[in-house]
């Protein structure tokens, strides 16, 4: 049963800077499935949102549209998702994967979008993929075969975008933009293999296409002239009865991994907001303004505002903000920025940080305020299961079982202390809230847009970009507009405990100690040689060494 | 405490009793999940909750390292520093100073072990434990007592016993003068090896303070002994421990096992057992458990047990999708200690219901039938039974096999 996107941008008030590349609001529907946007979608690893069971799937109201990268299924041939049973209409992907179609809208790529480790180049006729088993080729063929019986809401069209070291010569790029625009046929093609009769459908229906072109402009606007441009002769006949690629496309995707890759190739390690536009634009400039953007691997919410405000993007991951609770960071901000500010504050709290070894107050609550806790998440507001939906295991069980009033929210002290524990809830409790903030951070900007023309809009962005430091996150090697801070700290801060962990860890934990202890009488030494003004006081002079007993010695 | 028998099996020794402490009921016999640092590994609080667990375990030696009590006297105990509502059991501490410190000396005062942290020389006493239990706050504490290794034979096995004797009076002197005497109960730890007269020397010993512990607790097994002796030993133990009081078999988990255990007389058990092997991709089931990283698991689109109430198997997650996730995401491990805490609850919760219905001995029959009939009865669980009066060979042709018999299933890959 193949179920169409519509995309309804009515609800947009075009302003009057009306352009191509205003913010907008729209809604997008599949089956009964709404989602409002500019909205988000949750990013998985093997098919799962990471660190959340199912009920905690459930319980993230913000999850509604789950991307899921198709790689690691590859280990297996045919991929293990194709084999699922049919369960009456409902896609087998969703089945496979228990994420029930009259919830969740699922998206599937090759690829993970947000994986930008080097692969081997891509060819004519495949594409390269990661799973655990290694590298797999994937041909278009290939690529149709699993997602007919798949049959997700969206399908990504495979797309030659390199991940090789840049930079990349025209000559890669003309390629780039003709595979991605002839695999893209191949998915649009009709099927004509007697094996359809079995399918309800022949091709996937929605099709969402990775804009090609890198950091080159001119490529970028060739790739999508190569979408509208209307097909002869054979070409032509392939996608019948489409007349060109676009009108067989639901949406656009445009990826910031490939594109902060080839951008350092290209020399532009600054990445800024201009570049994106100027790109994004060149990209979008030929095609529709009624079909969705879609931006995978946004670094926090300044980018995302600059890319709604600038480029009229309308669906984001959050790939940020899970990667946040990877590393022990809470979310704290919301849109608009809070009237009431002193000096700018960071997006979140490092857990991580021995500040919170006592904060027993909620995540987004402060000392000074009875926790204001709008946050819907499960850390936030524990909900309180019901004594009927409590399993009972004997006939006697359940008596003055649950009080249904709901726990008080979970303090960051517990959350410091579950991660220096490497205790798994943590992230779970961190992952249910970051998703929670992004969902509530676009429900904000949705309700803002539609406001006195995106003037409004314009001057809440400012606040936010005034009251928040922006913090770009992790692997930030190409650098955003400041260094991260709490990101990096919260990455270094997890990756310390995660070297640990494991057998023998409290030894190496008074290892580190015992190290940082005498680095700090270093740095104390070194200071006083210096004061003194000790001659000859070289570095190796002032080395501070540990004595078996534990005792500091000078040798 | 309130503690009331309300049930026992007219053939064997297993009973169903009310138990109602500062944080509500919990029906015995049970099972105890174990969330050694403050957190049941990967769940949330009302996770566990909603799967009906009533009761869990806490460790005072990793509470008492992290967060420490200072944290957790400023948050006003355990119960809300980690947001759990129900009934809470916290260890002693002992146990860990055995299986993690490797400089612990034991002397009467207490027990020296080297920080793991600053490798400072640190004495826990016996009050000293019941203090940071206070901190903690858990509706039964545990008394300090002195831990030999379980296959440990000779004089240091007597001492032991007699010094846990002389620890508890300690513990006891410590917890009544708190004042915390009526919120927080204490139980007493019945040591004694393997060897029957010691254990039946610290039985009397310990007997002669039941008025002034709530419950009882048999430690020292489960350390690898002879299954034949560990059944025996529970049994003298719970045959001897008085009927008013609740008895608490330590670090028994395995399915079988905890039959046995109620079928001798136990009423509580814990373990890290079911959630650990969760988080290796291990589930547990009514027939044996699953280890889902098998091959034979890929293409299997059948959920666990598809009688199994618990939320993975509700959901119809399948064994293919559980194989995928396995050891690579915490989803996976989450999903299986889900599962493996119901199958324990539904285990014991089923054991409830067969004792109050008069049922238990077929309800023992069938649930060994099921689990062990491919392969046999091991010879200790038959004899284990027989000695309540459950003949498991009877009626059946299942045979008996010699040995351990923990079902396992054993990786088919190289």
């Amino acid at each position: 049963m193949s179920s169409s996107i519509s995309f309804d941008l009515s609800s947009s008030d075009p302003g009057p800077n009306d352009s191509k590349f205003g913010p907008r609001v729209a809604k997008l529907l599949i089956r009964n499935i709404v989602i409002d946007t500019p909205g988000i979608l949750a990013c998985t690893s093997r098919g799962v949102v990471p660190h959340l069971s199912r009920d905690n799937v459930t319980r993230t109201k913000g999850i509604r549209w789950i991307h899921v990268p198709f790689e690691s299924f590859l280990e297996h041939k045919p991929p293990v998702p194709t084999l699922q049973p049919q369960q009456g209409q409902s896609p087998r992907i969703n089945s496979f994967l228990r994420f029930s179609e009259d919830e969740y809208l699922l998206s599937v790529s090759l690829r993970d979008p947000g994986d930008g480790r080097e692969m081997p180049a891509n060819t004519n006729t495949f594409v390269t993929a990661n799973c655990i088993r290694g590298v797999r080729k994937v041909t278009p063929n290939d690529w149709r075969s699993y997602m007919i019986p798949c049959n997700p809401d969206i399908v990504f069209s495979l797309s030659d975008l390199p991940l090789t070291p840049p930079p990349y010569s025209q000559k890669r790029l003309t390629k780039s933009i003709e595979r991605s625009a002839l695999w893209l046929a191949d998915i649009l093609r009709p099927s004509k293999s007697i094996s359809d009769t079995k399918n309800t459908r022949s091709n996937p229906s929605n099709v969402f296409v990775q804009m090609a072109g890198s950091a080159s402009a001119p490529a970028r606007s060739a790739f999508a002239d190569s979408l509208v441009e209307i097909l002869h002769g054979q070409e032509a006949i392939a996608i019948q009865p489409l007349k060109c690629l676009d009108e067989g496309v639901a949406g656009y995707v445009f990826d910031m991994v490939p594109l902060r890759l080839a951008l350092k190739g290209v020399g532009d390690v600054s990445s800024d907001s201009l570049t994106f536009k100027s790109l994004f634009q060149a990209s979008l400039s030929a095609l529709p303004q009624n079909k969705p953007r879609l931006v995978t691997s946004v670094r926090g919410p300044h980018e995302t505002l600059r890319l709604i405000r600038d480029v009229g993007i309308d669906l984001f991951d959050t790939h940020w903000a899970q990667q946040a609770a990877n590393f022990g960071v809470a979310l704290d901000f919301s849109f608009p920025a809070p009237s009431t500010g002193s000096g700018k504050r960071d997006l979140g709290h490092n857990l991580y940080d021995t500040m919170y070894t006592r904060d027993f107050t909620s995540i987004m609550g402060t000392r000074d305020t009875i926790p204001p806790t709008s946050c819907l998440c499960a850390a936030c507001s524990p909900y309180s299961t019901p004594s009927s939906e409590t399993i009972s295991h004997s006939s006697v069980d359940g008596h003055g079982m649950n009080s249904d009033s709901p726990n008080p929210p979970y303090t960051k002290a517990f959350l410091h202390h579950l991660l220096h524990t490497h205790e798994m809830s943590a992230h779970s409790l961190l992952a249910m809230h970051n998703i929670t903030v992004m969902d509530a951070f676009f429900a904000g900007i949705r309700d803002v847009i539609p406001r006195n023309g995106t003037s409004l809009f314009q001057a809440e962005i400012q606040r936010f970009f005034e009251t928040y430091t922006e913090d770009t996150g992790m692997n930030d090697t190409t650098g955003g507009d400041e260094p991260s801070n709490v990101f990096k700290a919260g990455e270094k801060a997890w990756a310390e405990v995660e070297l640990l962990r494991g057998k023998g860890r409290l030894a190496r934990e008074s290892e580190k100690e015992k190290a940082e202890s005498a680095a700090a009488a270093n740095q104390v030494l070194k200071k006083e040689m210096e004061e003194k003004g000790a001659e000859g006081g070289s570095e190796a002079a002032l080395t501070v060494a540990l004595a078996p007993d534990g005792d500091i010695v000078v040798i | 405490m309130e503690f009331k028998v309300t049930h026992r099996c007219h053939t064997t020794r297993a009973r169903v009793s009310r138990m109602v402490l500062a944080h509500g009921e919990t029906v015995l016999p049970t099972f105890m999940p174990v969330a050694t640092q403050a957190a049941i590994k990967g769940l949330t609080p009302e996770q566990v909750e909603s799967l009906g667990i009533t009761l869990i375990l806490n460790n005072t030696y990793h509470l008492n390292l992290r967060p420490g009590v200072d944290v957790l006297k400023a948050a006003g105990g355990a119960h809300l520093f980690e947001g759990w509502r129900h009934n809470m059991l916290t260890d002693s501490g002992g146990f860990q100073l055995v299986s993690l410190s490797k400089f612990t000396t034991i002397t009467e005062k207490g027990a020296l072990f080297s920080s793991p942290f600053t490798g400072e020389s640190t004495i826990l006493t016996p009050e000293e434990s019941i203090s940071i239990q206070h901190a903690i706050g858990a509706d039964i504490i545990m008394q300090l007592d002195d831990v030999v290794p379980s296959l440990l034979q000779g004089p240091r096995v007597e001492e032991a016993m007699e010094r846990s004797i002389r620890w508890l009076d300690r513990c006891i002197q410590q917890h009544e003068s708190s004042g915390q005497k009526h919120t927080q109960n204490l139980f007493a730890i019945v040591q004694g090896g393997l060897n029957p007269s010691l254990r039946d020397k610290c039985l009397d010993g310990m007997l002669e303070r039941k008025d002034r512990v709530s419950g009882y607790a048999i430690g020292g097994l489960s350390g690898g002994e002879e299954k034949d002796v560990f059944w025996r030993i529970i049994k003298q133990c719970a045959d001897k421990l008085p009927e008013d009081r609740p008895r608490y078999a330590m670090g028994i988990g395995f399915a079988e096992d905890l039959l046995v255990c109620v079928a001798l007389g136990i009423d509580m058990a814990d373990c890290v057992f079911p959630t650990r092997t969760a988080r290796f991709g291990v589930a547990l089931t009514h027939t044996g458990p699953m280890n889902l990283k098998l091959g034979k698991y890929a293409k299997d689109f059948d959920t666990i047990d598809s009688m199994c109430p618990c939320l993975t198997c509700r959901d119809g997650t399948s064994r293919a999708l559980l194989h995928h996730i396995v050891t690579h995401e915490t989803a996976a491990a989450h999903a299986l200690t889900i599962h493996n805490i119901v199958f324990q609850a539904q285990v014991m919760g089923r054991a409830r219901d067969a004792i109050i219905a008069g049922t238990f001995p077929d309800y023992l029959r069938s649930f060994f039938a099921n689990y062990f009939g491919d392969r046999g009865y091991p010879e200790w669980c038959v004899a284990a039974l027989r000695s309540v009066g459950v003949d498991l060979l009877e009626n059946s042709d299942i045979p008996m096999v010699s040995g351990g018999g923990a079902k396992w299933e054993y990786s088919d890959a190289a």
